[in-house]
């Protein structure tokens, strides 16, 4: 027979919806990923850069890799990060993900080559990576087969990279410094977590670690063959003559203060950072101005 | 006599033929070079003179306009900056070989460079700072910064 509900059931019913909402089947106290902060994250991090081949950017085929990265260690070429289940991060868990750019490590617990920057993905927080894999696990799966690097066997060697990470990697997110604002360590996480500029601007020592010395000071030999500037706040042979405005004209078009326009790699660094907030690119230049001048000449 | 006719008629022509290879001004593939450079030197100053007044660093504002008409002339320029025969075969450049080749879409983002140039020249004309900025960030961005990614050789 037909009971009615009595009235105080629902403030029962009220608690349950209310505890269901907050701890929604996921690690406790983690907010649901928020897939569109992630498509921001990959924006910023320049992820589509390496892993599309320019053919397929201009297609509009994104993240499915395959493009040549010319370094002074070897040829490497980028693997497909789309969804897809045989090529690509299809069978990935966020865990797995999470392993990847937080420790360097693939699925089966095997180091990754440091071409994959994961010495400047440790550093992003947990929020943004989880975003980042729920934007990622959404986009089209492009089934392209990876290609095999084609380095020198010495520099493909996973196991030689433990004892590399031992000396030239740390693991963990980046922490704010409390003597610095809310804007500078903005600017110092999307510098040095997200868009990795020191993995080209600090030289790197002859087993291919960052000159952690040398931060922001340029190299001659930088990825493909390209000079790369010093960008410490040194007014002889860095920017330290160059504006604020000087740099947002860079960041937000490309063009450096005597009129040209850069190109190479720095062009499709621009094409990034052109396309975030305007606050974001004013902390990447509040935190790069306070980055420690260094004399170091690079041409 | 009937001779001296035919002989004269072929020096004649031989010079007709020889005046004609001579006449237009891209004979020699270094001097385009040198023609593309000195138009690339003059858009980068105009670029940098007009970026120092935005940034509000020297010049006057009320001179961006002609800076703007200076950009449209000289996009008109560099659509005959690069013949043939102008590439890194014929001297010291880093114009890259694909601007030769077809397919490689350079036609293109040449003729779209004058667009947006054009573009920037009316902005300037109004005085609607915002669209003026707008239109110099389009030009840069989609002209300056794609030809030198894509056409440009990376400095060595």
């Amino acid at each position: 027979m037909y009971r009615p509900l009595k009235f105080h059931t629902f403030p029962i019913l009220g608690l349950f919806l209310i505890l269901a909402g907050v701890f929604p089947g996921s690690p406790v106290g983690a907010a649901d990923p928020d897939p569109k902060n992630g498509a921001y994250i990959l924006t910023a991090a320049g992820c589509v850069g390496c892993h599309t081949t320019k053919k397929n950017r201009e297609e509009g085929r994104l993240l499915s890799g395959g493009r040549m990265l010319k370094t002074p260690f070897g040829v490497f070429y980028s693997p497909n990060i789309t969804p897809d289940p045989e090529h690509g991060l299809g069978k990935w868990t966020e865990a797995n993900f999470i392993e990847a750019m937080r420790n360097g490590k693939n699925p089966d617990g095997e180091h990754y080559l440091p071409v994959f920057p994961y010495t400047s993905f440790t550093k992003i927080t947990d929020k943004d990576m989880r975003d980042l894999w729920a934007h990622l696990k959404a986009r089209p799966a492009l089934a392209d087969a990876n290609i095999p690097h084609g380095a020198p066997l010495i520099f493909r060697m996973r196991f030689t990279i433990g004892p590399w990470k031992m000396i030239n990697f740390k693991a963990g997110a980046f922490e704010p410094r409390q003597d610095q604002n809310a804007e500078w360590n903005r600017g110092a996480y999307l510098v040095n977590a997200l868009s990795h500029c020191g993995e080209c601007h600090t030289p790197r020592n002859l087993m291919g670690g960052l000159k952690s010395t040398m931060y922001h000071a340029g190299a001659k030999d930088g990825p493909e063959g390209e000079p790369i500037p010093n960008v410490t706040m040194d007014k002889a042979t860095g920017i330290g003559e160059w504006s604020v405005n000087d740099l947002d004209t860079l960041f937000s078009m490309g063009m450096l203060p005597d009129g040209d326009f850069v190109g190479g790699g720095m062009a499709e660094v621009v094409e990034n950072i052109s396309k975030l907030t305007a606050d974001d690119r004013k902390a990447i230049i509040t935190y790069i101005r306070t980055v420690p001048a260094i004399n170091n000449k690079i041409k | 006599m009937n001779r001296l006719l035919t002989y004269m008629s072929i020096f004649f022509a031989a010079l007709i033929l020889m005046g004609a290879t001579i006449t237009p001004s891209h004979a020699d593939g270094a001097g385009e070079i040198k023609n593309r450079q000195l138009v690339m030197k003059a858009l980068g100053a105009h670029m940098g003179a007009m970026g120092n007044i935005l940034k509000g660093q020297g010049g006057n504002s009320g001179h961006l306009t002609l800076h703007a008409s200076a950009i449209a002339n000289l996009a008109t320029l560099a659509q005959d900056a690069f013949p043939a025969g102008s590439g890194p075969e014929a001297g010291k450049t880093r114009a890259l070989a694909n601007i030769w080749e077809s397919g490689s879409g350079f036609q293109k983002v040449l003729a779209n460079f004058k667009v947006n140039a054009d573009a920037l020249a009316k902005a300037g004309q109004s005085d609607d700072k915002a669209a003026f900025g707008k239109a110099m960030g389009n030009l840069g961005k989609d002209s300056c910064g794609t030809c030198h990614k894509d056409y440009r050789m990376k400095e060595k």
